[in-house]
């Protein structure tokens, strides 16, 4: 009962401060907004620069190019948001010295890191993939704005173990006197999820690591979903199942994990 | 002490901490050098999937030499201007303008980090992709030229990196989610696309952008392709452009530095 307390004080915190800052910062929500569609162009315009979307098309597998590369950079932007979040939030709070107040407070470290982070980017999220939501009624009617929500509910479980390995991986940079060594999470995430290309293009080894990585299974949804007319739901439940299974595995190690760096920190203070 | 030596030991100072930084943070160095690495290998693999596999070896020249200058550029202004978070996060910014140092040349001090960034990650992921690929991405025609055409990349990025920050610290908005106009410079910029072959609307607007230059003089070291406009104009136009932004970038700092000793720095939140 205490724990849902701790859960639901913490979320609501979040979110105020949340929607504070967006509020006060406009133009930052503003500049939210355009960065899939940056991104899509982006990989368009070096792609078709000196290659083709038939090309492109018949590698990945999909029926709609343009419709799968806009939503495919939803997806990055959003997985990026969450993933560069979840691990610099704690450097942010140990760079402002505010991190021994919060683990004097009554939900400690463990708590605000792990349920704190969920409201912030999952807003950041929805962000993101609504954004797109103009460009895919667009090409696709108001199924493509079905589409996009699809994605996006596989984004929101996608976070959950996104947040436990982001975390865990953020936590070290209280251990050891770094200031930041887990940015190439993001990258080497979207790297074995096979966002712009098939996995196939990989080594070997990065094909296994991709199994691992959330980002695969929205990106894979992402790619079934770009076809004309209704995808194969059996498929999207499958991978549902799939991102419900890593959420639940990845934060059965993610919260140990925390409470032993939490341990660490109040023994050793935190390495600057 | 007279005004120059007074700015050349302020210099030192900056470059001494960049450097130790370096040597203290050795696995964010690191870091940094996987991450170069991996957004290398993800953009090239993306480009790759539009080409057709009887292209696959010339195109991956031309992809892989016109992403390793787009990220040079890309990860100096990061680099810079994503320092802002750590400069006012640690209160150190208005420290330096109590002890009379200008911030912005303590961050403009990151280009030591990005461009060592650069230098290392650059040749490995070269040797790695044409062992991967066999494409003959490290035979280089002229090295000296490929240098000057970074140089001169490094340069423009640097300057442009700057204005963000004077930027970003008056908006509120982090500087590198004011860095919108990346992503256009691999075509418009002439970094993945060489002037001669773009189409006329295009090559007008790549005209009045820096890069373009640079990456001419770049790649007519790399792989011979003779700029647009000839060797000798394009080094000269680049040298224009390089003094045009060097003033302009000067004359946006002090105009920032003298609004933020009167109104104070507006770094709050999610700056």
């Amino acid at each position: 009962m205490k724990e849902l307390e701790y859960v639901k004080m913490i979320m609501k915190a979040e979110f105020y401060a949340y929607l504070c800052w967006l509020k006060n910062n406009k133009l930052f929500a503003f500049m939210t907004l355009a960065w899939p569609y940056l991104m899509a162009a982006f990989i368009l315009g070096l792609g078709t620069a000196l290659g083709s979307l038939s090309v492109f098309a018949s590698k990945v597998g999909v029926a709609n190019p343009i419709f799968y590369i806009i939503l495919a950079s939803g997806v990055l932007v959003s997985s990026i948001n969450i993933v560069d979040y979840s691990a610099w939030t704690l450097l942010d709070l140990k760079w402002l010295g505010v991190l021994p107040y919060i683990m004097a407070s009554p939900p400690g470290l463990k708590r605000v890191a792990m349920y704190g982070l969920i409201i912030p980017t999952m807003i950041s999220s929805a962000i993101s993939l609504t954004a797109i939501a103009p460009v895919a009624v667009i090409v696709e009617g108001p199924l493509g704005l079905v589409k996009v929500l699809i994605v996006l509910g596989l984004v929101y479980l996608a976070t959950i173990p996104l947040i436990g390995i982001a975390v865990i991986a953020g936590s070290l940079s209280l251990i050891f006197k770094e200031e930041s060594f887990v940015s190439f999470l993001s990258p080497l995430m979207l790297l074995v999820s096979g966002v712009y290309y098939p996995i196939t293009f990989l080594p070997k080894i990065l094909q296994v690591i991709s199994y691992i990585v959330p980002v695969t299974y929205v990106v894979e949804a992402a790619k079934i979903l770009s076809v004309f007319g209704i995808p194969p739901l059996d498929k999207l439940f499958w991978i549902a199942g799939v991102l419900v299974a890593m959420s639940i595995l990845y934060n059965l190690i993610a919260y140990p994990g925390l409470r032993s760096v939490e341990k660490n920190v109040r023994k050793h203070g935190i390495s600057t | 002490m007279s005004g120059n030596t007074v700015f050349l030991r302020k210099a030192i100072a900056i470059i001494w901490l960049h450097l130790v930084r370096l040597h203290r943070y050795k696995l964010g160095f690191m870091n940094m050098i996987i991450t170069d690495m991996i957004w290398y290998i993800l953009l090239t693999l993306g480009a790759l999937a539009f080409s057709s596999a009887g292209t696959h070896s010339v195109i991956a020249v031309l992809i892989f030499w016109g992403i390793v200058m787009w990220s040079i550029m890309n990860n100096t202004i990061w680099l810079i201007v994503g320092w802002v978070r750590f400069v006012l996060a640690w209160r150190i910014f208005e420290d330096h303008i109590l002890h009379n140092t200008n911030p912005i040349l303590l961050i403009s001090g990151r280009i030591i980090t990005s461009t060592i960034v650069t230098a290392l990650a650059v040749p490995v992921i070269a040797i790695a992709f044409y062992f991967l690929t066999g494409a003959p991405i490290i035979f280089i025609q002229n090295i000296g030229l490929m240098a000057l055409g970074i140089i001169l990349l490094i340069a423009y990025a640097a300057l442009y990196s700057m204005i963000l920050v004077c930027l970003s610290l008056r908006l509120r908005i982090p500087g590198v989610m004011l860095d919108v106009t990346n992503m256009a410079m691999f075509v418009i910029g002439g970094l993945g696309v060489p002037l001669a072959w773009m189409s006329p609307v295009i090559r007008d607007i790549a005209f009045f952008i820096p890069y373009t230059y640079a990456a001419e003089i770049a790649r007519a070291g790399i792989a011979g392709i003779k700029p647009y406009f000839g060797l000798t104009n394009t080094f000269l136009i680049s040298l224009i452009y390089l003094a045009v932004l060097g003033i302009t970038t000067g004359a946006v700092i002090k105009y920032s530095i003298d609004y933020i000793r009167k109104h104070g720095v507006k770094g709050v939140g999610m700056m």
